[in-house]
């Protein structure tokens, strides 16, 4: 029976008067991918520390591979004996020791030159062994911090904002390398991201973590598509994705609403607040259309026509071309998902 | 401060003959002992004196180095044998019959180039508690005996002792000198850096003898209590006392003559040598002034016939303290 | 990726080619009279090398010349590199008060702690008669003396150099499964092996080079007989004695180099400070022990023991001599000086810290050469070669009274002697200089001058107020140079009313300029501190 890599129970921590975590449950599966998503400040890095180690929770209980590792506010297993991979957002490469070096300062001396080789191949950096981390560019810094991480053949992998700072364009292509190398090493991995692109990309499944002043708590977990589509709450809907909001009247199946009747996922009645995306919304130009448009927008991919519906409520809908037109009708082209 | 000294410095230079401008002193002889005395004869005279302070033997090797670039007029040397060394060099110049007749015939220079200024006298230090008077050594050469083993303090490094031994190789001889310090090294004798500390340790009881200058005693006195007293031998000329000489030579081809001429006799008037006498409790060389009352009067002590060029001879001294391993 | 960015231009190479120039003036004039001595004014055969070296006790000097140097180093890295931890990455009662006043024995000149200690330790001084001890001289003293002295030197630089050390990097290498032990060589001592060295080699140079102590503890190594050779004018035999020194010196040199490397310059935008540490009872109560002897011996011990003379003085009735004379010299001559070194210490720190190997290295080795030279033959070397140039240029003696005069001899001196102390700390601070701040002010197209002068300056101000303080503590206590060459400037500093109302056993005197001396030593150094913070 293989153990469960992470399981996390009622974590809490606070620096000072400065609340950070309150209450947080979270578990991985083996090879599972869970990316913590959340705003800046929300207590996400002091998770991945506490995980780590590096951090010694008030309250809570931490089990990693089946073993707990901290429990009501004390230490059972260090840092160092945890056999987790921690790539660092700064990479945090020993800059007086060569790449190779980097990557085999876990490994013990019989493996050690074995092992490295077939983690600088993993991360295509097979020509790089002899140089010094000053002498690479930042994503071939972030792929040795990752191939020193694995290298050790962890338990758990966590890795905060791995593409931080890396260009938008690569994210795509480094993302998937990145989970090509885990599923290779079959490691579970717990990742720390704000940008939810890259947290819907990777995972198999989003934990969104949000701070409302008690200290960050995990607010909904679910699979990418679920969190995007279904969103628990405003804040969540905000996180993945852009988002806007209409009141409604619904009615079992069918919503009343600004841009008329629309369908809904799930039944629901009375007042309710609908989640809308922009590639639900169709717009239809009409020289008597009811709803305005406020402006158009160029987005590269197509245009955004910027409508205001309902008295001041704006929505903006993706359309291929732009017709310039000021008036359209608004409405939506598949069920819509009520908070 | 130093701009000033820049442009001075390129004015002075500039004039050959008799020129205005501070009479440099070179002094090996302490700012505590002297800077006063140096005060009074600027405010008294008027001559703007520039004093530079440091060890005799560092400033006599300046002016050696410096020949006829130095700024020095005046050497003011702590021991007579350096004089005799930069006189045996040709640096100093002849120094006129009436200021020589000015002081005690003992204490001048065959050659006329340098004046003695006040004198120090060798003695031993002992500790009048542990020590009866008659107990002590009557003749240098009695520390080698046996009683005193384990007793005794000495300074093989300071200057004073090394012109002490130069003059003993002199008064006994090269052979007897050398038994000297092996018998009185067979006693164990404490070794000190310099002579002050030497006082201390006998007023304290770490030694029962040591062999210093005397002034250093009446330094600390502080009244009849203090347990240290200064003992010269009674043995009428006994190789043990000898008295150090302090005196002034002017450089030959200084600019300013006239005036270190003058500054040398301020140092060998009357005011001067009560001050010397009387302040820094040292043996003024001036034919009719008296020492301090507490202070052993020239007479009592019994001087050796010392040629002060022997006090000088420092070079096979040092040689023969590096020989028995004193240094 | 910025290697083009960290060579230095030809400007500071020019820098650093003029002051060692200036650096090795000095030995110039030695050789000019080793060359052509002056006759011996006693009369003495001219000594030769081999004379010298075949004295009785010569290669016994020179081995005592060694050990000391090499021990006091030792136990100076040691314990200096122990405080300095303790102060970065400790915690435990009185962190902050005691590593404080473990630095302010820096302000202590050796001989002023030898001369107290020799009287307060022996077997009549306060603390030697009712606790019995022997008299206090000879080898052992002079370590312990010299050791207290410079442990905080070392405390200071490598205390700087672990203020910088990224958090990062040692939570990395606990998480990559690397032990207490692994983290610190790994990870930090790498971050500091620089400072470690340099450091330990300025104490070497410090230990090989005094003068003063030695010759109040009457120890047997190399620059107390060259003391004694300087006594009897036989500057000859000095000189030879003063290339022995230059020689012994030259292995440490090696060593120490070795050990120090290049250290790496890695910039992280906001260093995640380390994990402190709280350790057991044993080792709080070691560290506190190690406190106690620095700030108790190196602090307390001279400054009560001057008190004691002072008041005893007082006692008695004696005369107090005026002071404030030689304390505001001591300061202009000091701030001047120190300005000047730290000044000219510049170009060669910033070719040692960035250059390549091949200049680098020997930049580093002739800029310190001359450190262990002793002050006196430092000196007359300088007048030597002053002499000579003046002779040759205009023909007679005017150029050379006008350096002498003018100070501007002097100012050589306090350069050539202090120029390691103030290279070791520059060059550290230099070192941490970020690459990526240079890389994005180039592409930001602002010029190497303004990076400069807006950038780096303001980066390395900690680093260059700490240079310019050790530099001033280090010039109020020094004394041979001084006196040799300060004089002609008419100005009297308390490092030379120490040591002439010590010398005519004036102790009240000497203990009032004493504690001047520390007093505004402490004064400067404590105003400092504030800035180490940042450092």
């Amino acid at each position: 029976m293989s153990e469960i890599p992470l399981e996390i129970r009622g974590l809490t921590h606070r620096y000072g008067e400065h609340a950070a975590l309150n209450e947080v449950n979270l578990s991985i599966s083996t090879g599972e991918l869970v990316a913590v998503l959340g705003p800046s400040g929300c207590g996400k890095t002091t998770l991945l520390r506490a995980v780590a180690g590096l951090v010694t929770p008030l309250a809570g209980e931490i089990l990693i591979g089946g073993a707990s590792v901290v429990s009501d506010g004390v230490e059972r297993i260090g840092a160092e004996k945890r056999r987790v991979g921690l790539v660092f957002q700064e990479y945090a490469l020993f800059p007086n020791m060569t790449v190779a070096a980097n990557i085999g300062f876990a490994l013990p001396k019989k493996e050690r030159d074995v092992r490295v080789q077939k983690m600088l191949e993993r991360v295509d950096l097979e020509a790089f062994g002899s140089r010094l981390p000053a002498q690479l560019s930042g994503g071939q810094q972030q792929r040795v911090a990752l191939a020193r991480a694995l290298a050790g053949r962890p338990q758990l992998m966590l890795l905060d904002e791995p593409f931080a700072n890396v260009d938008a364009s690569l994210h795509a292509r480094l993302g998937d390398e990145l989970v090509q190398t885990l599923r290779q090493e079959g490691a579970a991995c717990l990742l720390v991201t704000h940008d939810s692109a890259d947290a819907l990309m990777l995972a198999d499944r989003v934990a969104v973590v949000v701070d409302e002043g008690e200290g960050g708590r995990v607010v909904q977990v679910a699979s990418p598509q679920e969190l995007y589509q279904r969103p628990s709450t405003q804040a969540v809907a905000r996180l993945t994705g852009p988002a806007w909001f209409l009141e409604g009247q619904a009615d079992g199946d069918s919503v009343m609403t600004a841009i008329g009747v629309l369908r809904l996922m799930s039944p629901r009645q009375g007042q309710v607040t609908l989640v809308i995306r922009p590639e639900q919304l169709v717009f239809q130009p009409q020289a008597d259309g009811e709803h305005n448009v406020v402006s158009w927008q160029y987005m590269g991919r197509g245009y955004r026509a910027v409508c205001e519906v309902d008295g001041g409520v704006l929505v903006g809908v993706d359309c291929r071309d732009s017709t310039g037109s000021q008036k359209g009708t608004v409405t939506a082209s598949c069920p819509v998902w009520a908070l | 401060m130093w701009i000033m000294a820049l442009v001075f410095g390129c004015a002075t230079q500039s004039v050959d003959t008799q020129v205005q401008g501070p009479v440099v002193v070179y002094s090996g002889r302490s700012e505590s002992m002297v800077s006063g005395l140096f005060e009074r004869l600027e405010a008294q005279t008027g001559i703007d004196v520039e004093v530079r302070y440091a060890d005799t033997p560092e400033l006599v090797t300046l002016m050696l180095t410096e020949g006829a670039s130095s700024p020095a007029d005046i050497i003011f040397a702590q021991d007579s044998g350096h004089l005799g060394a930069l006189a045996n060099a040709g640096v100093l110049m002849t120094l006129d019959d009436d200021l020589m007749n000015i002081i005690d015939p003992r204490f001048r220079d065959d050659n006329n180039q340098w004046v003695a200024t006040s004198g120090r006298a060798r003695v031993l230090v002992y500790n009048a508690n542990d020590v009866a008077v008659s107990e002590l050594p009557q003749k240098l050469s009695d520390l080698s005996d046996p009683k005193w083993k384990g007793r005794l303090g000495w300074a093989p490094s300071n200057g004073s002792f090394q012109s002490h031994v130069s003059a003993l190789r002199h008064l006994w001889g090269e052979d007897e000198t050398k038994s000297w310090l092996t018998a009185v090294m067979a006693n164990d004798p404490q070794r000190f850096p310099k002579n002050s500390p030497q006082v201390q340790a006998a007023a304290d009881g770490a030694i029962a003898l040591g062999w210093v200058n005397h002034y250093y005693l009446h330094r600390k006195t502080t009244g009849d209590d203090y347990g240290a007293r200064n003992h010269s031998f009674s043995v009428p000329g006994d190789a043990g006392n000898i008295l150090m000489l302090a005196g002034m030579g002017i450089r030959n081809g200084s600019p300013r003559q006239q005036a270190a001429t003058q500054v040398i006799h301020w140092m060998l008037s009357e005011e001067a040598q009560v001050a010397f006498a009387q302040e820094n409790f040292e043996y003024p060389t001036r034919v009719g002034i008296n020492t301090h009352a507490e202070v052993t009067p020239v007479d009592q002590l019994h001087l050796a016939t010392v040629n002060q060029s022997w006090l000088a001879d420092l070079g096979p001294t040092r040689a023969m303290l590096q020989a028995l391993g004193l240094l | 990726m910025s290697d083009l960015t960290r060579t230095p231009g030809f400007a500071s190479r020019l820098g650093a080619g003029l002051v060692v120039l200036l650096v090795v003036a000095p030995i110039v004039g030695l050789l000019i009279a080793l060359v052509n001595p002056l006759p011996d004014p006693f009369g003495m055969p001219q000594l030769t090398f081999s004379d010298v070296v075949s004295q009785s006790n010569a290669s016994n000097l020179l081995v005592n010349s060694v050990a000391l140097a090499t021990l006091v180093s030792v136990i100076a890295v040691c314990l200096g590199g122990w405080l300095a931890w303790a102060e970065q990455r400790m915690r435990y009662p009185f962190r902050k008060a005691l590593c404080v006043a473990s630095l302010l024995p820096l302000a202590i000149p050796s001989y002023v702690l030898a001369g107290t200690a020799a009287e307060a330790l022996g077997p009549g001084g306060w603390l030697g008669q009712p606790l019995g001890l022997p008299k206090f001289s000879g080898f052992w003293t002079a370590v312990l003396v010299l050791s207290v002295v410079t442990t905080p030197y070392v405390q200071l630089l490598v205390s700087a150099a672990l203020a910088r050390g990224s958090g990062s990097e040692e939570e990395a290498a606990r998480c990559l499964g690397a032990g207490r032990w692994r983290v610190f060589w790994a990870v930090i001592f790498p971050r500091i092996r620089a400072a470690v060295a340099l450091s330990g080699l300025v104490v070497m140079l410090y230990a090989i080079s005094d003068f003063g102590a030695v010759a109040v503890l009457d120890c047997e190594v190399l620059t107390w007989r060259l003391y004694q050779a300087v006594q009897a004018q036989s500057i000859a035999e000095a000189t030879i004695l003063g290339v022995a020194v230059l020689l012994a010196t030259l292995p440490l040199f090696v060593i120490a180099l070795t050990l120090g490397g290049g250290d790496p310059a890695s910039g992280v935008a906001n260093p995640r400070p380390p994990a402190l540490w709280r350790p057991g009872r044993v080792v709080v109560g070691l560290t506190l022990l190690l406190h106690g002897l620095i700030i108790g011996m190196g602090l307390l011990l001279p400054v009560i023991t001057m008190v004691g003379w002072i008041v005893s003085g007082w006692q008695a009735g004696f005369v107090f001599a005026g002071q404030i004379q030689p304390l505001w010299d001591t300061c202009v001559l000091a701030m001047t000086g120190a300005a000047i070194t730290g000044l000219m210490a510049f170009a060669p720190a910033w070719i040692a810290a960035r250059d390549r190997e091949q200049v680098a290295r020997p930049v580093t080795v002739l800029t310190l050469m001359t450190s262990a030279l002793p002050g006196v033959l430092l000196a007359f070397g300088l007048i030597l070669v002053a002499l000579r140039g003046s002779s040759v240029l205009m023909g007679d003696g005017r150029l050379y009274v006008m350096l002498v005069g003018s100070g501007a001899l002097l100012f050589v001196g306090y350069l050539i002697r202090f120029l390691a102390e103030g290279f070791a700390s520059l060059r550290t601070a230099v070192s941490q200089l970020d690459p990526r701040q240079e890389d994005s002010a180039r592409v930001l197209g602002v010029s190497r001058l303004r990076w400069f002068g807006f950038v780096a300056m303001p980066t390395l101000g900690p680093g260059i107020t700490v240079t310019w303080v050790l530099l001033f503590l280090a010039i109020i206590k020094e004394l041979p140079v001084t006196l040799l060459l300060g004089s002609a400037t008419g100005r009297t500093t308390l490092a030379f009313r120490v040591w002439d109302r010590y010398n005519e056993a004036l102790w009240h005197d000497a203990g009032v300029a004493g504690l001047l001396l520390v007093g505004l030593a402490l004064l400067v150094l404590i105003g400092s501190l504030r800035w180490r913070r940042s450092v």
